[in-house]
C-alpha cells in the first residue's frame, strides 16, 4: 500500500472484515498521519451506519405477516388471471367457431387459429422474458434489459395510432352483439372505445414511459 | 435484524421442496425462503429505492419473481445470491417508476419507536443529509453502496450478485464512497 487510494480501499476492506491482519498495522500507522484518509474513514463509517440504522428501524416496524399475505394474494391473483386469460382465449376460439355459420369456413378458422396463437405467443413471450431475467448475472445486463424494455414500450405505444384503422373490422366483428336495429349506435360505441384507448395510451401511458426512460438515462449517465 | 443465514444444505432442501408436487409443501418452502431472506432483501430494496412504500413494492416484486421462477432456477449460484439479484432489478424498476422526490419526502418519516428521541433525531438528520447526495449517484454506485450496507452480506456474495470479480467490487465501492463524499461536501458548501 503506497497511495491514499490504496489505504482508502483498505479502510473499506477492514470495515467489512476482509483486510488481512498483516495490512492492518500499516493502515493504522498511515491513519495517524493522514487527515484525508481519516475523513474518508469517518465518511465510510457514518454513511454506512446511517443507512443500516435507517433500514433497521424500518425492518423492526414492518408487519411481515401482512407483507407475506399480500404477496401470496398477488400470486393467487396471478394464477386466477392465467385461468381468465385461458378462458378468454377459449372464448375467442368459440366466437370464431360461432361465426362459421355466418362466414366462409376458411375465414372463421383463420380467426380461431389466430386468436389462440396470439394468446399462446404472449404467454410464451412473458415466460421466456421472466426466465431470461432470472438467469441474468450482470447488473449491466439487468439495466440494459430494463432500458430496452422501456424503449420498446415507448415505441410500441405509437402503434396505438393503428387502432382507428381497425374500426370497421372490429365493428363488423361485434355487430351481432351490438344494437342491430340502429347500427350507428354500435359503430359509435366501438369508435368511442377506440378513441378512449388511443387517448389513454398517447396522453397518459406514453408520457409516463418517456419520463421513466429519461430518469433511467439520467441516472445511468450521472 | 434477525438473520437466519441459509446453509448450502438448507438451500438444497428448500429448492427441492419448492419444486415438490405437493402444493402445501411448496408453500411452506416458499414461506421459509421469505422468512430467511426478508430482512436483507427489504434493507437492500430500501437502500436502492429510498422509500418504505417503494421498498415494500420491490420486496413483493422480488418474491413474486422468486415464486414464479423457482422451478427454473438452475442452481449455478446460491439461492440467496439469486434472490438478491432479482431484488436489485426489482428495486431499480420500482425506483425508475416513482419520482425521486417522493422518496425524499418519505425519508423524513423514520419510525422512532425503537430508539430514544435524541438517537432517532440524530439518525434522521444524518440519514437525510446523506440520502440527498446518495440519490445523485449513478445506479451502479447506489447499488454497490446499498449491497454493502445490508447486514450479513459478504463481499464475495456481493461480487456474485453483481457478476464481477471481488477486486472490482472493492474498487467500485471505493469510487462510490468517494463520489458520495464529494457530493456531500458540495451540498454542505452550498
Amino acid at each position: 500500500m503506497t497511495s491514499c487510494d490504496d489505504f482508502e480501499l483498505a479502510i473499506e476492506m477492514r470495515n467489512h472484515g476482509a483486510l488481512p491482519r498483516d495490512r492492518e498495522d500499516a493502515l493504522l500507522a498511515h491513519l495517524l498521519g493522514c487527515n484525508g484518509c481519516r475523513s474518508f474513514e469517518s465518511l465510510s463509517t457514518s454513511s454506512e451506519n446511517a443507512m443500516s440504522a435507517h433500514a433497521l428501524t424500518h425492518i423492526q416496524s414492518t408487519n411481515w405477516d401482512s407483507l407475506f399475505a399480500n404477496t401470496t394474494r398477488v400470486i393467487q391473483r396471478n394464477a386466477r388471471d392465467q385461468i381468465l386469460r385461458g378462458a378468454l382465449a377459449l372464448l375467442v376460439a368459440t366466437v370464431g367457431l360461432m361465426l362459421m355459420s355466418h362466414r366462409p369456413l376458411a375465414i372463421a378458422l383463420i380467426e380461431t387459429v389466430a386468436g389462440t396463437l396470439v394468446f399462446g405467443f404472449v404467454w410464451l413471450l412473458s415466460k421466456r422474458r421472466l426466465t431470461k431475467i432470472a438467469g441474468m448475472k450482470q447488473q449491466g445486463e439487468l439495466l440494459f434489459q430494463h432500458r430496452f424494455e422501456l424503449e420498446s414500450r415507448v415505441r410500441g405505444a405509437l402503434r396505438v395510432l393503428l387502432l382507428p384503422l381497425t374500426l370497421p373490422f372490429i365493428y363488423l366483428e361485434l355487430r351481432p352483439l351490438l344494437v342491430s336495429a340502429q347500427s350507428w349506435i354500435g359503430f359509435g360505441l366501438v369508435a368511442a372505445a377506440i378513441l378512449a384507448q388511443t387517448s389513454f395510451v398517447l396522453f397518459i401511458r406514453r408520457p409516463a414511459l418517456q419520463r421513466e426512460l429519461r430518469e433511467l438515462t439520467s441516472n445511468q449517465t450521472a | 435484524m434477525a438473520l437466519t443465514p441459509l446453509t448450502s444444505e438448507a438451500e438444497l432442501s428448500l429448492r427441492a421442496r419448492a419444486c415438490a408436487s405437493n402444493p402445501s409443501e411448496r408453500d411452506r418452502a416458499f414461506r421459509e425462503i421469505f422468512d430467511a431472506l426478508r430482512g436483507q432483501v427489504f434493507a437492500l430494496c430500501l437502500h436502492v429505492t429510498g422509500g418504505r412504500m417503494e421498498a415494500e413494492d420491490a420486496l413483493q416484486e422480488t418474491f413474486l419473481s422468486v415464486h414464479r421462477s423457482l422451478r427454473d432456477f438452475r442452481g449455478d449460484s446460491k439461492l440467496s445470491t439469486w434472490v438478491f439479484r432479482i431484488a436489485v432489478r426489482a428495486s431499480l424498476a420500482v425506483k425508475a417508476k416513482r419520482r425521486s422526490h417522493a422518496s425524499l419526502e418519505e425519508a423524513r418519516e423514520i419510525p422512532s419507536e425503537h430508539m430514544s428521541p435524541e438517537d432517532a433525531a440524530h439518525t434522521e438528520k444524518e440519514f437525510r443529509k446523506m440520502r440527498i447526495s446518495f440519490d445523485q449517484l449513478s445506479m451502479e454506485h447506489r447499488v454497490v453502496l446499498s449491497l454493502f450496507a445490508v447486514e450479513g452480506l459478504r463481499h464475495d456474495e456481493i461480487a456474485d450478485v453483481l457478476g464481477v470479480p471481488a477486486g472490482t467490487v472493492w474498487s467500485r465501492l471505493h469510487l462510490a464512497r468517494k463520489r458520495l463524499g464529494a457530493l456531500s461536501a458540495l451540498a454542505e458548501s452550498r
